[in-house]
């Protein structure tokens, strides 16, 4: 709860397409990607609850196995949120605040979870927040996998791109890109929302939910995450990520 | 009926292309040909280039034209435009409604393309400014930092400005590409309230005017437009544009 209001928390998760398969359940540091996700988003001060989707068998016994919800979704979803959506219907509560957390981010801890929530809450205007980082110029035109975000001054997100924005212009000036998080708290108004909007275009080409608010002109806000953090697409990804974790547990372990 | 006015930024000094607006078109200096071509617009009732360089003013008034002294320390044309309306407006002892901004560097500008962008202000009180918006037709075109490509939303509002090919190819077999086309007619109060908005770094990092309006959470609208249009960035521009007009 965040001022009185409930939070429900999903994780989305699929074994996945030919690029990396079985990509939620690879080890990182001794465990499944997708439980150092749900054990982070377990330490939110303001989950009320929080639940694997899937559409696996596989992925739904490892969670049991685990100790965690799980929710069987449908194997037709297009879009992350729209499994979310299911998800959050499926659990048949009233809910204020929903945050679809991206089962391939296995480094955002539950503080910036929570974050990210107290800035939907404390932003009446706002349908949804993502997090972001900061990125080079270099590393993110050769990144497709990771989706860049131009801002406006109230960092309300403009535009979401899978080409590194802005522009390298006139070749003199270099910037850094902020890149999407997928860590994406949003108001259960604008997640009924989503599924009844229409599909819009750069949704679909740029392959990214988060443009189907934005095409309809409702606002994104992003806000940075100083926390070193790694998605994981593929397996240089993932080891990179695991050399993360592992920096962190060492010394926690010990 | 609104006062409509145009007005043309035009400078020398452009790095990209020094005394682009004075090259000549077919024995013309492309300033003239735009000149020309605006001021034949019915809607308007003054048409002004706005410029820093005392060749230009001189060029415009010789052809009977009106032309508007204004800073060399401007950073972007509307700032440019701002000043010449005000100075306009003090000389003539008026207010305009609305100021069509044409940049000097389209000599093919049709009258046709002013009343396009104005169409939708008419009707709609809440529209500040509107572009042009027009199809690009090869990947060359899109891959060309001096084309600002434009994504709309749903009503056709800008969402962004970029000189990188946006939207992303190679997800999807056929993708809509779309360019500015820099026919940008103003509400007057809006065109003094943008001078007074700060620069932005989208704004600055894309040199695009407009991202400053959108940085700033305001609407700028889209207008499709059913002309060709030819910008003018490079001398190769230029020769390719001079074949077109010597053939009409």
């Amino acid at each position: 709860m965040i001022n009185g209001k409930s939070v429900l928390v999903v994780i989305p998760a699929r074994m996945g397409g030919y690029r990396f398969p079985n990509k939620p359940l690879r080890m990182i540091y001794g465990k499944e990607m997708l439980r150092w996700v749900w054990e982070h988003a377990s330490q939110s001060q303001y989950a009320d609850e929080i639940a694997i989707a899937t559409p696996n068998e596989e992925i739904v016994k490892a969670c049991e196995a685990f100790g965690a919800k799980v929710i069987l979704t449908s194997d037709n979803h297009r879009r992350g949120t729209e499994r979310v959506y299911e998800a959050y219907k499926a659990t048949e509560k009233k809910w204020d605040i929903v945050v679809n957390f991206q089962g391939d981010e296995p480094l955002v801890t539950g503080e910036w979870l929570d974050k990210a929530i107290v800035e939907l809450e404390s932003n009446s205007d706002v349908s949804c927040v993502n997090l972001y980082k900061w990125m080079s110029y270099n590393e993110s035109e050769r990144d497709q996998n990771e989706v860049k975000v131009v801002v406006d001054v109230q960092s309300n997100a403009m535009y979401f791109s899978r080409n590194p924005l802005p522009a390298l212009w006139l070749g003199d000036k270099k910037f850094e890109c902020r890149v999407e998080i997928c860590v994406m708290p949003m108001t259960a108004q604008a997640l009924e929302n989503f599924v009844l909007l229409p599909n819009a275009y750069y949704e679909e080409i740029e392959s990214v939910d988060m443009m189907r608010f934005v095409e309809n002109g409702l606002k994104v806000r992003m806000l940075e995450c100083t926390l070193p953090v790694k998605s994981v697409d593929c397996q240089e990804d993932l080891d990179e990520a695991e050399k993360m974790i592992e920096a962190i547990y060492k010394v926690k372990d010990k | 009926m609104a006062n409509i006015i145009a007005i043309i930024p035009a400078r020398m000094g452009s790095s990209r292309f020094p005394g682009k607006p004075m090259a000549k078109i077919l024995g013309k200096p492309m300033i003239g040909h735009v000149y020309e071509r605006v001021s034949k617009s019915e809607l308007l009732t003054l048409t002004a280039v706005a410029t820093c360089d005392q060749e230009i003013a001189d060029y415009i008034e010789s052809i009977g034209g009106t032309a508007v002294m204004t800073s060399d320390t401007h950073e972007r044309a509307s700032d440019r435009c701002a000043e010449a309306l005000e100075k306009l407006e003090r000389a003539n002892n008026t207010k305009y409604d609305i100021i069509v901004m044409v940049q000097g560097d389209e000599p093919m500008t049709d009258p046709g393309m002013i009343s396009e962008a104005i169409e939708p202000m008419l009707h709609d009180k809440d529209i500040l400014v509107t572009n042009l918006l027009g199809k690009i037709e090869s990947m060359e075109e899109f891959e060309d930092k001096n084309c600002i490509k434009v994504v709309c939303d749903l009503e056709n509002n800008a969402l962004y400005f970029s000189r990188e090919p946006i939207p992303t190819r190679g997800r999807m077999n056929k993708i809509p590409m779309h360019k500015q086309v820099c026919i940008i007619p103003f509400r007057r109060d809006f065109l003094l309230e943008y001078i007074q908005l700060s620069p932005t770094a989208l704004e600055i990092a894309e040199s695009v005017d407009m991202m400053r309006i959108l940085e700033h959470g305001k609407k700028v609208r889209m207008v499709p437009t059913s002309y060709n249009t030819n910008a003018v960035d490079t001398l190769e521009d230029l020769k390719k544009v001079e074949k077109i007009m010597s053939t009409l």
